[in-house]
């Protein structure tokens, strides 16, 4: 009965750590591309636009162990955004098999997200000769998208380097709109002083014309 | 083409380029919205209308609770926002405030007003937005009465003086002169009345676009007044063309008219054919019973055949003429109206069935006149005398009616306005200035809404298309409920709709509206405040027994309360929440009980001991009236508890 018991509480014990270890990959897609297992993500969420992030590839074998004999062009990453696409980036390693230090398997490509919304990570190459050709995108359900850093900004709220390149960007047009108006306005301004001008000499020239014939008249 | 048909052409051209007009500038949403509860003092608030409001006559004022105005400028346009009206605020101290609004309409000058409040920090009394439209002052009725039947008689006198008759009767000279006299005396009746309901000087009206309007309705009464000048003068054939004109010059006051009015108010493909539809209604009435009245005046009482001809041709036309008043009103009645629950229910349904029933009148009087008096009018010309004085009588009321029914605002836009209060809308724009979103939450209670947001250029006003729109929600109030996001789907060109449960709690929620459109790609934060939902409550009495009230608060759970006593002194206010399964709800931490007079006044904490899992007991001292009573808790997983109940003893 005992032995019943504490079998029970052993798979349970097993099954809480799974679960607790597993939530470390909950913002990242796991994906298994033949006899690799690639798992996908931001290394630092949430993520906001104008800090440096990276692009975070765990590889495993098939036995599950992490793969750490990549070389430096076996496999790359393309970032892409909207229409906008990076040319194919080379991934570094986390780990340093002289050092034992970092993540083993976890390869990673630094890159500082400069507008919010959604990415996709495209990653080409081979693995172990396997063949990889694989999109992974944002979203509620696999890795964070990328939002502006406001939310998390205290005490003030300053905008981020996008948002003061977009208003840049809006303010020229409105500045040279403002100045041909007012070129504009100048010249009707100096046309209506012609106008003017012109009517006052137009005027006099009346009255003078009109005064000897008021004379003449008299008599 | 006759000169005058030419003149005719001149004139509705120039009207056309005239500037559209709107109607009721009635409150269709605002910044904060009523009934908001807001975590800070906003900046400003900002109010949108349905028709354009002319903001040198209209006015916004932010009062607090003693009544005192905290606003700085009483309202001021927003650039490139014609709807809107915003009024700066300093720094405010937490607590509730009131909004009034009074709006001109920048054309026509009808008057509406409202009020509504939020709290900063307090949840403000009760006030759903409450718009209202004045009814029209007499002198606006009396005024626009007097425009109606002047036009009417000027284009009546003119097609029966000059098409039915050969030539126009002596005894029409002073008629009409009495009747342009009345046309203008309604035109600058109509400015002063203006004036007055908002409450300014002629010459502040005139500077506006109100002004403008008057001037469009008043000039071709002038150059009316300038045609019968000549036509007096001139021989017979000269004179008959001028008196056409003037009739003419009447149909364009009467265009200018419609177009600074209800017909001309809709947006969309039918604006014009609404105006063309008015145009002609109220053309067709000047036809009908204004070449009545002037074939009556030119008639006298010495029968002739040239007279009989003359009512032959009038009454051949005044058949025609009452077809197309019938269809073309009957069509803006269903355009203004809109349901049928409108006729009976709204003051301007009532008085179109009341038109509706004096017009049949009026067909019926004219029927005895076609077939009974015009006939007989080669003999005598008594039955149609009578008859058509009768018919002008009636003509006169119906007019009457139309003034007060154009200074009413019509249910449809009444609707707009009421429509627009039931969803929660919010505005923002992005800190770049590229876009402005309007985010409509419908119906803005917790749990399923419907997500509509309006995305336009910041500069142009453009519609934002192909873009992708995502809806981002935190509440920051409660940093243990995680974030979540919402897919819109264009629906429209810059319009984007969803479906959500995403605010799911009571409270204050942070919206970031993410715009994806590649490298123009930004984000737009709104804050939003769900609505507190109406509270179901059923009560049992029992003789004997206090009054039990259950009170549906959402998500199944029921708040089962009742005072003990249940009369003025000392009662123990007992409350049990009781979960969906129908189980007594555990509450972890003890619930706040509050009390105050209904009517107003300062709330009080009761002490508050548990007598079980979810039931609690507030002791409270209460004397005769009407009591408010709160409770709030939270749950065990975290969702809100809040109830509210007003007892009386």
């Amino acid at each position: 009965m005992r032995s019943g018991v504490r079998a029970c509480v052993s798979v349970i014990t097993v099954l809480i750590g799974v679960i607790a270890l597993s939530q470390a990959a909950v913002a990242h897609e796991q994906r298994k591309v033949g006899t690799i297992q690639m798992t996908v993500g931001w290394s630092t969420e949430p993520t906001y636009t104008g800090f440096r992030n990276d692009v975070q590839l765990f590889l495993k074998d098939a036995a599950g162990r992490p793969i750490t004999d990549l070389g430096d062009n076996d496999l790359k990453v393309q970032i892409v955004f909207g229409n906008q696409k990076s040319a194919p980036l080379p991934l570094d390693p986390s780990y340093d098999s002289d050092t034992g230090l970092g993540t083993p398997g976890e390869y990673d490509r630094a890159i500082i997200p400069t507008r919010p919304g959604n990415y996709t990570f495209h990653f080409v190459g081979t693995v172990h000769g396997e063949k990889i050709d694989q999109s992974f995108t944002s979203s509620e359900q696999t890795f964070d998208p990328v939002q502006d850093a406001g939310a998390a900004e205290f005490p003030a709220k300053d905008p981020s380097p996008a948002e003061l390149s977009g208003l840049v960007q809006r303010l020229q047009p409105r500045v040279d709109s403002a100045e041909t108006a007012a070129n504009n306005a100048a010249g009707a301004a100096a046309q209506s002083r012609s106008l003017a001008i012109a009517a006052i000499v137009l005027g006099a020239a009346g009255l003078v014309l009109a005064l000897p014939r008021r004379g003449k008249a008299r008599p | 083409m006759c000169r005058a048909a030419r003149l005719g052409l001149l004139c509705a051209a120039l009207l056309a380029a005239a500037a559209p007009a709107g109607a009721h500038a009635l409150l269709q949403h605002s910044v904060p919205a009523g009934g908001a509860v807001l975590q800070h003092a906003p900046a400003e608030i900002v109010l949108t209308f349905t028709e354009i409001p002319e903001p040198s006559l209209s006015s916004v004022h932010v009062l607090d609770s003693t009544g005192r105005q905290v606003d700085r400028s009483g309202g001021e346009p927003v650039p490139g926002q014609p709807l809107e009206l915003r009024v700066p605020l300093g720094p405010l101290p937490n607590g509730a405030y009131t909004v009034t609004w009074r709006t001109v309409s920048r054309v026509d000058g009808h008057v509406t007003g409202g009020a509504f409040a939020f709290g900063v920090g307090v949840t403000p009394a009760a006030s759903p937005v409450a718009a209202a439209t004045t009814f029209p002052s007499p002198r606006s009725v009396v005024s626009r009465w007097a425009l109606y039947i002047g036009l009417a008689g000027l284009v009546g006198a003119a097609w029966v003086w000059t098409a039915a008759f050969s030539e126009p009767p002596r005894r029409g000279r002073w008629y009409a002169w009495i009747i342009w006299a009345v046309a203008a005396a309604g035109v600058i009746g109509f400015g002063l009345a203006q004036a007055a309901d908002a409450g300014v000087g002629l010459g502040r009206v005139l500077a506006t676009p109100l002004g403008t309007a008057l001037w469009w309705r008043f000039l071709p009464i002038l150059a009316a007044g300038a045609a019968l000048s000549v036509a007096e003068r001139a021989r017979t054939g000269r004179g008959r063309t001028a008196l056409a004109a003037a009739g003419v010059f009447a149909a364009g006051s009467m265009l200018a008219d419609v177009l600074a009015g209800h017909a001309a108010a809709a947006a969309g493909p039918l604006r014009w054919a609404n105006i063309a539809d008015q145009w002609l209604h109220i053309l067709s009435v000047g036809v009908w019973l204004g070449g009545l009245a002037a074939l009556l005046v030119a008639l006298g009482t010495v029968p002739s055949d040239a007279k009989a001809a003359a009512v032959g041709r009038f009454s051949l036309v005044a058949g025609v003429a009452l077809g197309v008043t019938a269809l073309t009103g009957v069509l803006r009645a269903v355009d203004e109206v809109g349901r049928w629950d409108a006729l009976l229910t709204t003051d301007f349904g009532r008085l179109v069935i009341v038109k509706a029933a004096l017009l049949l009148l009026l067909a019926v009087l004219g029927a005895i006149n076609r077939y009974r008096s015009v006939p007989a009018a080669l003999a005598t010309l008594r039955g149609l005398r009578r008859v058509g004085g009768a018919e002008l009588a009636v003509a006169v009321v119906v007019l009457g009616v139309t003034g007060v029914l154009t200074g009413l605002a019509p249910p449809s836009l009444l609707r707009q306005a009421g429509q627009a209060a039931t969803a929660i809308i919010v505005n923002g724009a992005d800190f770049a200035t590229s876009v402005r979103v309007g985010l409509d939450i419908a119906p803005g209670y917790p749990g399923t809404n419907r997500f509509t947001a309006r995305i336009v250029d910041y500069d142009t006003g453009r519609p934002v298309t192909r873009a992708r729109v995502t809806l981002r929600f935190t509440q920051p109030d409660r940093p243990d409920v995680g974030a979540s996001t919402l897919g819109l789907a264009p629906s429209a060109p810059g319009t984007y709709e969803a479906d959500g449960a995403n605010l799911s709690l009571n409270g204050t929620w942070s919206i970031d509206v993410l715009v994806e459109r590649g490298l123009q790609s930004t984000e737009v934060p709104l804050t939003v405040a769900a609505r507190t939902r109406p509270e179901v409550v059923r009560a049992i009495r029992t003789p004997g027994q206090p009054t039990l009230y259950s009170i549906d608060i959402g998500g199944g759970i029921v708040l089962d309360t009742y005072l003990d006593p249940d009369r003025p002194g000392l009662n123990e206010l007992h409350a049990t929440f009781i979960a969906a399964s129908g189980q007594e709800l555990p509450v972890p931490a003890p619930i706040t009980m509050t009390v105050a007079p209904a009517a107003g006044g300062p709330a009080r904490a009761l002490p508050v001991r548990r007598f079980g899992p979810g039931h609690f007991i507030g002791d409270a001292q209460l004397g005769r009236g009407t009591w408010r009573l709160q409770f709030s808790g939270t749950a065990k997983d975290g969702s809100v508890l809040d109830a509210r109940l007003d007892v009386t003893l």
